[in-house]
């Protein structure tokens, strides 16, 4: 919340500073102010408590497209997958080499995101081969209600891998 | 480079959606069912990558790697960075949702018209100053055009925000010499420790 307010106040300010006319500029900013406050507040209310569960049935209800359902799922998980290999790559670079600064430390930092860029590639392989072992994207998360339609075709594409596979 | 919601006008935010469902759409047609999970692991570490704060000079930033994802995702970037918003504006309240076309598609268009230019020369070259002059431009360009974009936004919900224009593009200018620096680093250090990875 204090984060909001913050940037709420930072938003009027650059728009009073910067607008032609001070006033009009500072009207402006308080009316951009509320308006953002008033969909953070919708948001807050009615979105951000139904939690991820929520908010698939939501992408399921507005027909979004199933691939890009399970991007998002799979997204969330690969954050917390991937949180702890990243935080203990930076743990070692910070007791290795304390004392790096500027462009050393980019480099150093840019060299870590590229090695667990390396070990996400390889993760999402054996996922990969793990998804079809388990019948393909149709069984693939507890959140899902089963449904008759698409995922079934997906469940037989599974299936078939499975066959290709042994 | 979040614009923050209630700036935009309504036309500005249906130009944003339209924009981006046509970039998710033939992102996700051209991404294969299983290299979703890839394009989804990819996407959560250049996540956590933005999240970190890396101390530069005086002040620190956190890196944005949109030339990155262009180059590594191709066309899996657009849906890979819309993901990655539509999370930081679940979870960490940056940005927000009605706005969220227009962030996704200032952000996301660079990524591919990086990919486009850079790609293949990037791909195709074998030498080391070659590849990390390429990344650079494209890291620093990548950044410039999210700018421009996103002031091109502003300019054209109110005429009035030109000033606010020029500083978005001035403050822009350092952080694309680090993101061309950093796009450079990653992009030299992938194309040695595992050159597969670009194609």
């Amino acid at each position: 919340m204090k984060k909001f307010l913050l940037s709420n106040l930072i938003v009027i300010i650059t728009i009073t500073l910067t607008w032609p006319n001070m006033y009009e500029g500072f009207i402006t900013g308080l009316s951009i102010a509320l308006k953002c406050s008033v969909i953070y507040l919708f948001c807050a209310a009615f979105i951000f408590p139904k939690g991820l569960a929520g908010i698939y049935k939501a992408l399921v209800f507005l027909h979004v497209p199933e691939k890009l359902k399970i991007l998002i799922l799979l997204t969330l998980r690969g954050i917390f997958i991937l949180k702890e290999r990243f935080e203990s790559a930076l743990i070692s670079l910070r007791l290795r080499a304390p004392a790096q600064k500027n462009f050393a430390k980019l480099k150093s930092f840019t060299y870590i995101t590229g090695s667990v860029l390396l070990q996400a590639a390889e993760r999402s392989e054996r996922m990969e081969r793990a998804i079809k072992c388990r019948g393909g994207f149709a069984g693939f998360n507890s959140i899902r209600s089963e449904e008759v339609g698409v995922r079934n075709e997906k469940t037989f594409s599974g299936a078939e891998s499975l066959l290709q596979i042994s | 480079m979040h614009i923050s919601e209630g700036i935009l006008s309504t036309q500005i935010l249906i130009t944003g959606w339209a924009g981006t469902c046509a970039g998710v759409a033939l992102g996700l047609k051209k991404t294969s069912d299983y290299k979703i999970v890839r394009t989804a692991l990819l996407a959560s570490t250049f996540f956590l990558a933005s999240l970190v704060n890396v101390r530069i000079g005086p002040g620190s930033t956190h890196l944005s790697f949109i030339a990155p994802m262009g180059l590594i995702l191709g066309w899996g970037a657009f849906p890979a960075i819309f993901v990655a918003l539509l999370l930081q504006a679940i979870l960490f309240h940056f940005g927000g949702l009605l706005v969220l076309g227009a962030n996704t598609f200032a952000m996301a268009s660079p990524a591919l018209v990086v990919y486009l230019i850079f790609g293949k020369s990037i791909r195709e070259s074998q030498n080391k100053i070659s590849v990390m002059t390429l990344s650079f431009i494209a890291g620093a360009l990548a950044v410039i055009m999210g700018a421009s974009i996103a002031g091109a936004f502003l300019g054209l919900t109110d005429k009035n925000f030109l000033t606010a224009i020029k500083l978005l593009l001035a403050a822009h200018i350092p952080l694309a010499l680090i993101e061309g620096a950093a796009t450079a680093f990653l992009i030299t250090w992938l194309k040695k420790a595992a050159p597969e990875f670009l194609k």
